[in-house]
Parts: structure tokens; C-alpha cells; sequence
């Protein structure tokens, strides 16, 4: 028997322990929900809290450093979105632009390679989308272990075979990226996906809930129990929200499964309803999934919304609150339609196959609402969990940075003789990092589009933008971004 | 000179196969898979892709879409009909042409620019090359092994069915290298490679794909 831990429930047990911190949240932390709530949280806020505060979402600890790179950078009236949207923008001319962005998918694919790097691909084109651009190409910036260590050949030939099943299924051309090895990297790949997007300037979407009695549509993918290990503490008899038992739990793959098909019947659909002025507002649902996109959404517009969560479809009927929100299900987004449009937008879906649910509508009261079977189980200011806690850790320069700094490569050893000059050449041929990469390469799909001008192994992408207009998009850009 | 372009889910290549429409000097005519009726083209396209994610054999799901029901009779009664690789397997699928595709030799995905030989200059999409001419067009796929039974193969090859041979290294184990094949009147061709991917020398490895879109002109024409 489950009980629902209701925002009346949690008022009424004023001081009930929680389990805040295996949620990863601190005391400071707990204390400050309590502050911000006038109560305890209920089970499914400290869910909604504790992944919205994680670093992962919030960057309270690296924000402050962050920050830094928008108050220095040079004003550019090119530059038609910048810090904190979904992806930058960046005017091409004639009415185009371009937007691209890079994001490391480094951990879980090294957990589980081959889905680790395909969600990689996945996560960062809905990115793109979200933006209102047709994603047009992807690239990869990789960086294992040694080539000769055992792990290596785990990781890197699923990684591979991630990028390229997720990438060619998807119909993006894969023009370009990186491939290296070093040590430092033995059980800590580098896997950043980038993906380029093209848009009219008049496309540029918003991820914001505006205009009060707009209806909020979850569509795409089903949710279910892929990525809420955390949501398992949940699940005790105190704090009974989340249905499935623990044992179950712990048998959930910590690594979401991506599916490329209904990612690409997703952005055909995405941008039809783009194409037809059907949204006003859109997210997609990445780390912390329903709970990220609710709260963003409303903290960026109105400020108020209400969702009954249980019209949330699900592939898992146990779900209960908690792991609704923090469901890290891929190949979802999350769009705000006027009420007259709705009839329209369902259409749209329904002509892609994509399954579209009205979750929910944007409201004035200033509060993020959500309802379970007829309770109210969130109840809290949008912005409180948009925002997060912003730490300013101590720093300490490393003391090997002065003895890095100082040393001068003038004064490496250089070979003295034609047999010196002849072991550097072999090392350097025999060296994975610089040999032929069509291995990796072969595996990709550099033509789908038509639009591929250069790609491997050239030195760079080259993608012609539209066929009437000049073409250009220098993927050198892309890995800067890569190496910030 | 229409050309229809069938949209399955998952097609991807359907813009570029339109494209080369295009190029030809046709125009291409957008068919969508829940759609009945062929609004009256005269060829169609069948793109490649990954219809239905591929998650069930290639093209085993998109033969039973509603426009494959007014394609496969049309197509039996002379509608020249093209399939490239995704769209090659779903003809398979579908019985309009012999034999089927299966997994790459080296069971990895495989994209290159491969030098073909056009053997049969006779069918409604190659008549604009000649019999023994080499060409080089990109093949990216990861199912594009050419598999027949023994008697099949040996139709194929004394009637001159198979269309495309891969000249260099066989890059999937296609069975005795074919990269295409027709069907016994010649006006159905199915093939790996993608010939709209080599249409611009700017885009592709060269022009040399133009040709099947070309010759189906000439065809329709006459």
C-alpha cells in the first residue's frame, strides 16, 4: 500500500526526516527548500529539488566562472542568442543563421558505450531543435585511453557504433571531429557530440510559458523508469510515492536507451509545427526530464503552471511522482500552444506518429502546481528550483601550473642524429592518434542531406547552407567550442 | 516528366532523390507512405533511410504502408520504379524484385565512395550509360549484402537481371558483387550505392549518379 505524499500531508508532518541527502542534496541546502516552502518538501518536490540542484543542472559550483565568459565577451550584434538559451545563434546573412552546440556525454559512455554516445547524438540535436533550426550535421570530439589498453577496445568501438547507429538513423551527415589517445583518458573518455543547426531568423523559438491558459503538450517518447536510481530512496514506507519496489529499482540501466526513428519522426514533426506558428514556447527534456522542462518553462515565462502528472503517458504504470519527474526517458519535448492551436498541433503529431499529451496549462499565479490523482504533490515558486544555489568554492593554483608555465618547449630534447630523426618519424607514423581514422570514419553517413561540401578527412566540415544562397559553416568553430 | 519520391517514416535520402529529380530536368512529385494513389507520376522513387528505424529487418514494415498497395501492381504493369538502398530493400521486401539484403560481411556500417560497373545499360534507369561503363558513386549502409539462393544468382547473371557490380573490393560480401539488380523487364532496378548522392561533384564524389535519373527521362519520353 502506497500513500501519496500530498502538499497537505507534508504541511501536516512538519520535521519528518527526509532522505535529502542521498539525493545529493546538503543540510544548507534541505534547510533552504524548507525556507523557500514554509514546510517540509513532499516527496515529489525534494525529487524536483534535489536533480534541479544538482551540478549537472545547475552549475552552482562553476556558474560563477562561467559567468565570465558573457560579462567579457565582446558585444556582436551577430550573435542572435547567446548565454543561456538552449544553444547559441548566430546570423550568417541573407536572413540565415546558424546555431550549433557541443556537450560532453562523457560518463555514461563509459558506463555503457554504445548507448552512452548515441543519447550523446540524441540529446544535443533536440538542443538544435528546441532552437527552431533544422539540425542539419553532427561531429564528434573523442579522446580514449591508450589505444593498446584492454578497456579501450570496450569503449572505443562502442562508442563508435553508438554515433554512427543513433547519427545515420537519424539522417544527419557526421562531417568531421576528433580522435586521440592518452593515458589520462583510461576510464574517462572524452565523448562530446556537437550538432550545426540552419534557421531563418524569423524561426527562433523561445523556451518560455507565456500567456496565462496556454496549454503545455509532452510529446514524443513515453516516460519511463530509465535514469531515476536516485527516485529508489524515495520508495520507503515513509515516503510512499514511488510504487515499484526497490529491488526493482536497482535493476534499471543507469544509462538511457535511445531511439533514433522516433527522434527523427520528432524533428520532421517539431519542425512542421514550427513551420505552421503552432508554438510558443518549447524545451526539450534532457537530464531531469519533466521536472527540468516544467520548471524552466515556467520560470522563463508567466511563472505559473499548472500539470496533472497523471496524464503523463508512461510505459512503466508503476511510476509515481517522483520518478515522473526525474526520468531521464529520451526523445522528448515539451511545447506551449495557444488554446485554439491545439486541435492543430495533435493533428501535426498524429500525422508523424509522435504521441502528444495535454499535461497541463500556464497559469498566473506565480506557482509551478503539479497534481497526482486528484492532490497536489508540487506546489512551489518556479524560479526557486530554475535558479539553484550558487557556491563560490575556494580556488588554489596548482603548484605543477608555475612549472608548466615556465617550461619552454625550446628546451625538449631533440634527436641529434639521422637515427634520433628516424625512431621520432616511426613513433610519430606508428601513433593512433595520428593515423588513418576511416575505421571510425567508414562508419558514418557523411552524404545524408546532400548538403556535405567537405568532411572526412578534410580538415574541416564544410556544409552548403542553402543550395540558392553561399554555403558556410567552418567546423574549426566547432571544435573551439570543444576544447573551452 | 513527373517522378514520384515515396516518403516512408525514416526515409531520409527523399530530399536528395528529389534533388536529382530535379537535376534531370523532371519534376519531382513528393508521395507520402499513408497516402493512396500515385497521383498520376510517371516513375517513382523509393529513397533511402531507415523506415521504421530498421529495427525489424530493412524495409520488412514499410512494404505494407497504403501507398505500396497502388505501387506494386503499377510497378508489375510497367511503372518504372527505383529503389536505392533502403528502398532497395524494401522492393525485396515487397517481391518486386528477386533475392534480399543482409548484413555487411564485416558486420560494421560502411561508408565509401565505390567504383560500380554498370552491366545491363538496358533498364529504364541505366540507358543513359553503356554496357561495361564504371562509375563511382558513395554506398553507406550497413545491410547491403546481396544474398540468393544458387538457382537465383544464376537467373540473375544469364538474364542479365544484375544491373550494378561492384568494380574494386567487394565492400559488403554482396554475393558475386552485385550492387544492383532488375527485375526480368528491366523497368524495376534496386540498388546500394546512392546515385542521387553523386549528382554535384561539389556535394559528391562526381556527377556519374545522374545518369539513372537521366535515363528514366529518355524512357518516359519515348
Amino acid at each position: 500500500m502506497t500513500v501519496t505524499d500530498t502538499v497537505a500531508r507534508a504541511a501536516a508532518t512538519a520535521g519528518l526526516p527526509q532522505p535529502f541527502a542521498e539525493l545529493g542534496l546538503t543540510a544548507d541546502e534541505y534547510e533552504k527548500i524548507v525556507a523557500t516552502l514554509g514546510r517540509r518538501p513532499t516527496g515529489a518536490e525534494l525529487a524536483l529539488y534535489s536533480v534541479m540542484w544538482s551540478e549537472h543542472c545547475s552549475y552552482k559550483s562553476s556558474k560563477v566562472h562561467l559567468r565570465q565568459f558573457a560579462a567579457t565577451a565582446p558585444p556582436s550584434g551577430a550573435l542572435l542568442a547567446g548565454i543561456g538559451h538552449n544553444a547559441g545563434v548566430v546570423d550568417i546573412g541573407q536572413g540565415y543563421a546558424v546555431t550549433f552546440k557541443i556537450e560532453s556525454h562523457n560518463h555514461p559512455s563509459y558506463v555503457e558505450p554504445h548507448q552512452g554516445a548515441a543519447t550523446g547524438v540524441g540529446g544535443i540535436v533536440r538542443d538544435i531543435l528546441a532552437m527552431g533550426a533544422r539540425p542539419v550535421a553532427v561531429m564528434d570530439a573523442l579522446r580514449f585511453g591508450p589505444a593498446d589498453a584492454p578497456d579501450t577496445g570496450r569503449v572505443l568501438p562502442g562508442v563508435v557504433s553508438g554515433i554512427s547507429f543513433y547519427g545515420n538513423c537519424l539522417g544527419l551527415p557526421n562531417i568531421g571531429g576528433e580522435l586521440d589517445f592518452d593515458p589520462s583518458y583510461a576510464g574517462n573518455p572524452l565523448v562530446n557530440a556537437l550538432c550545426v543547426g540552419v534557421m531563418r531568423h524569423g524561426d527562433l523559438q523561445v523556451a518560455e510559458a507565456s500567456g496565462p491558459g496556454s496549454t503545455v503538450i509532452l510529446f514524443g517518447s513515453t516516460t519511463g523508469p530509465d535514469g531515476v536510481g536516485g527516485a529508489s530512496v524515495l520508495a520507503s514506507a515513509t515516503f510512499g510515492d514511488a510504487a515499484s519496489d526497490s529491488t526493482e529499482s536497482a535493476k534499471r540501466p543507469s544509462v538511457q536507451v535511445g531511439d533514433p526513428f522516433l527522434e527523427k519522426l520528432l524533428v520532421e514533426c517539431c519542425l512542421e509545427l514550427f513551420a505552421g506558428g503552432l508554438v510558443t514556447g518549447i524545451q526539450d527534456l534532457g537530464a531531469a526530464g519533466v521536472a527540468c522542462a516544467t520548471t524552466e518553462l515556467a520560470a522563463a515565462g508567466t511563472g505559473g503552471m499548472l500539470v496533472r502528472l497523471d496524464e503523463v503517458p508512461l510505459r512503466d504504470a508503476t511510476l509515481g511522482p517522483p520518478e515522473i519527474l526525474m526520468s531521464e526517458s529520451q526523445e522528448r519535448m515539451m511545447a506551449v500552444v495557444e488554446p485554439g492551436r491545439v486541435e492543430e498541433f495533435l493533428a501535426v503529431c498524429a500525422k508523424w506518429d509522435v504521441r502528444a499529451a495535454v499535461i497541463g496549462e500556464v497559469t498566473g499565479t506565480g506557482r509551478l502546481v503539479m497534481t497526482w490523482r486528484g492532490e497536489t504533490v508540487v506546489d512551489i515558486p518556479p524560479g526557486s528550483a530554475a535558479d539553484g544555489p550558487v557556491y563560490h568554492r575556494p580556488l588554489a593554483r596548482p603548484a605543477s601550473q608555475d612549472a608548466l608555465a615556465a617550461g619552454d618547449p625550446a628546451a625538449l630534447p631533440r634527436p641529434a642524429d639521422g637515427a634520433g630523426l628516424r625512431a621520432d618519424l616511426l613513433a610519430l607514423l606508428g601513433s593512433p592518434g595520428l593515423a588513418d581514422k576511416s575505421w571510425v570514419t567508414d562508419q558514418y553517413d557523411r552524404y545524408v542531406r546532400g548538403d556535405t561540401v567537405l568532411a572526412m578527412p578534410d580538415d574541416a566540415g564544410l556544409l552548403r547552407v542553402d543550395e540558392a544562397l553561399y554555403g558556410a559553416k567552418e567546423a574549426g568553430r566547432g571544435r573551439c567550442v570543444a576544447r573551452d | 516528366m513527373r517522378i514520384g519520391v515515396i516518403t516512408f517514416p525514416g526515409s531520409l535520402d527523399d530530399r536528395d532523390a528529389a534533388r536529382a529529380v530535379r537535376l534531370a530536368g523532371a519534376e519531382p512529385v513528393g508521395l507520402w507512405h499513408g497516402d493512396r494513389g500515385l497521383r498520376g507520376v510517371d516513375a517513382v522513387i523509393l529513397p533511402g533511410g531507415f523506415s521504421y528505424g530498421d529495427y525489424l529487418r530493412c524495409g520488412a514494415i514499410a512494404r505494407f504502408a497504403p501507398v505500396m498497395a497502388d505501387l506494386v501492381p503499377a510497378a508489375r504493369a510497367g511503372l518504372p520504379v527505383l529503389g536505392i538502398c533502403n528502398g532497395f530493400q524494401i522492393l525485396c521486401e515487397a517481391h518486386l524484385l528477386p533475392g534480399a539484403l543482409t548484413r555487411n560481411a564485416g558486420l560494421k556500417f560502411v561508408t565509401r565512395d565505390v567504383p560500380l560497373r554498370v552491366e545491363n545499360a538496358g533498364t529504364a534507369w541505366t540507358r543513359a550509360y553503356s554496357g561495361g561503363e564504371q562509375i563511382v558513386v558513395p554506398l553507406k549502409s550497413g545491410e547491403g549484402a546481396y544474398a540468393a539462393d544458387a538457382d537465383t544468382l544464376a537467373d540473375l547473371e544469364a538474364s542479365g537481371q544484375v544491373v550494378i557490380r561492384y568494380a574494386g573490393d567487394n565492400p559488403n560480401g554482396s554475393a558475386a558483387a552485385i550492387a544492383g539488380v532488375c527485375n526480368a523487364e528491366g523497368t524495376v532496378v534496386g540498388l546500394m550505392p546512392h546515385p542521387e548522392h553523386a549528382v554535384d561533384p561539389l556535394t559528391g564524389p562526381s556527377a556519374d549518379g545522374l545518369g539513372f535519373f537521366a535515363s528514366v527521362l529518355a524512357r518516359v519520353a519515348a
